[in-house]
């Protein structure tokens, strides 16, 4: 009888010991001694990254172009990478064209856009993560950009262009973003009646595809 | 010795479900207390903006606005606008070719100066929605917030009239959007872009009498003017510590 009740209050000893154990990691005190290392959830290292893109000027008031074109870049890692860039433009007189002939006779000088043609760099500074409506996470990224590149203005006219800017990533896959970015093109224009300096600031929306389309980590999470 | 067995067996079970708890962490969320670094506070803004694309006037605004988030992703707010005006490139090449042209000769001496109208005052009620918020991390060593937010309102705006055009006040809608960057927990940096639109004559016209054979200006019709404004603006938050969240 005695062993019995021994061993049974061993057993509920032990118990309890097992019990306070798994509390104690889960509790308060274990929080403030544990540090966790997250993964970085999107991973940009080594992937090639195509970009088909929408592109509008803003800054134009008696002509308006429109462009389509593609941006590739070469992520040497997560926050620098390489690339070049293609905009074919779209431009059309504005109604302020015509409004500044009717009611002023004169004929305001204007440009058109053929094309512009580049490399670029792309750094990013800022990375982090959204909740849409207290609902997610959204990945995100803020990137700096620098390029060099040609463009073809009127009929054959080709200047060099440099442009800065900056943009945001948003990711919605593993191999899929939402890209947005602004840019601001600088050449000397050639214009109807004089060269001048054109600051020509473009937003470009576009979906980033990753390739390859997975990746691994070199830990386990 | 079996209640012995049938003990341990039990002492077993209990054990394996407190591992359990602790043990699958690979699946587990991620145990967060996030900041609500709106909600029931108030927010006290300063920006400068400079307003794009424009016709014929170049504005500069300089804008107060407070507002109270009702809800982390919901606030009600007033701003205040005040603005300098300055003539596009269009305008001084528009005004160039009017004094060189039939204008010029007609008016020897004179100097044309387009008659055209810019922003004086805009105050405006706003409600201000914030679908994203989150976390950012700067140069791979700082933490910081930082939330997008979508704006509507309207109100009351003053246009200044220049040259020959008269003053006017008339009404003002504003949609815009943008992003607040929390280096600190009661501070914010502020990017927007916001389009008021404000009903007002942009300019005058030249139009030729034809029984004078003089030009003569005329007002253009009033029309809602797009305004899309770039601003640059710091933020103060009431109280300074945020409420803590689950």
């Amino acid at each position: 009888m005695t062993k019995r009740v021994v061993s049974v209050a061993c057993c509920v000893i032990a118990a309890c010991f097992v019990a306070n154990s798994a509390v104690a990691q889960t509790g308060t005190d274990s929080e403030k001694n544990i540090r966790v290392v997250q993964q970085k959830n999107f991973m940009m290292y080594h992937r090639v990254e195509v970009v088909p893109t929408f592109t509008l000027a803003l800054n134009e008031n008696v002509t308006q172009h429109l462009g389509v074109g593609a941006q590739a870049r070469f992520h040497i890692t997560d926050e620098w990478s390489i690339g070049v860039d293609y905009i074919k433009y779209f431009g059309k007189y504005t109604s302020l064209y015509q409004d500044v002939i009717d009611q002023f006779e004169s004929s305001p000088r204007e440009m058109f856009m053929n094309f512009y043609v580049g490399a670029s760099a792309t750094y990013i500074p800022v990375y982090g993560k959204f909740l849409f409506f207290g609902m997610g996470p959204v990945h995100w990224d803020f990137h700096l950009l620098a390029g060099l590149g040609v463009t073809r203005i009127n009929a054959e006219d080709y200047k060099m262009t440099g442009n800065i800017g900056f943009g945001v990533r948003f990711r919605i896959w593993k191999f899929l973003t939402f890209n947005a970015e602004i840019r601001d093109y600088m050449f000397m224009g050639t214009y109807t009646r004089e060269d001048k300096f054109v600051n020509n600031v473009v937003f470009t929306m576009g979906l980033g595809i990753f390739v390859p389309f997975d990746y691994d980590y070199a830990y386990p999470k | 010795m079996k209640r012995f067995a049938a003990i341990l067996l039990l002492v077993l079970l209990t054990s394996v479900d407190g591992f359990a708890k602790v043990g699958n962490v690979t699946d587990a969320p991620s145990v967060r207390h996030p900041h609500e670094m709106r909600k029931g506070r108030h927010e006290v803004s300063i920006f400068e903006g400079v307003t794009l694309a424009d016709s014929y006037t170049i504005n500069l605004l300089t804008q107060l606005s407070y507002k109270y988030h009702v809800l982390d992703w919901l606030g009600v707010g007033l701003e205040a606008s005040y603005g300098a005006s300055f003539a596009t490139p269009l305008t001084n090449e528009i005004e160039t070719a009017v004094n060189s042209g039939e204008w010029g000769q007609q008016n020897p001496g004179q100097k044309y100066s387009m008659s055209r109208s810019g922003l004086t005052a805009l105050v405006l009620l706003d409600i201000e929605f914030v679908p994203f918020s989150g976390k950012l991390v700067l140069f791979r060593k700082f933490l910081g917030y930082v939330d997008f937010h979508i704006d509507i309102g309207g109100g009351y705006a003053m246009v200044r009239g220049m040259n020959n055009l008269d003053n006017e006040s008339t009404g003002v809608f504003m949609v815009g959007g943008g992003f607040r960057f929390y280096p600190t927990k009661y501070l914010s940096i502020n990017l927007e872009v916001k389009d008021y639109m404000v009903y007002r004559t942009m300019n005058r016209k030249l139009v030729l009498n034809p029984a004078s054979n003089l030009y003569v200006e005329e007002n253009t019709s009033r029309k809602f003017s797009q305004n899309p404004t770039f601003l640059l603006g710091l933020s103060v938050f009431f109280p300074m510590s945020p409420n803590q969240g689950f």
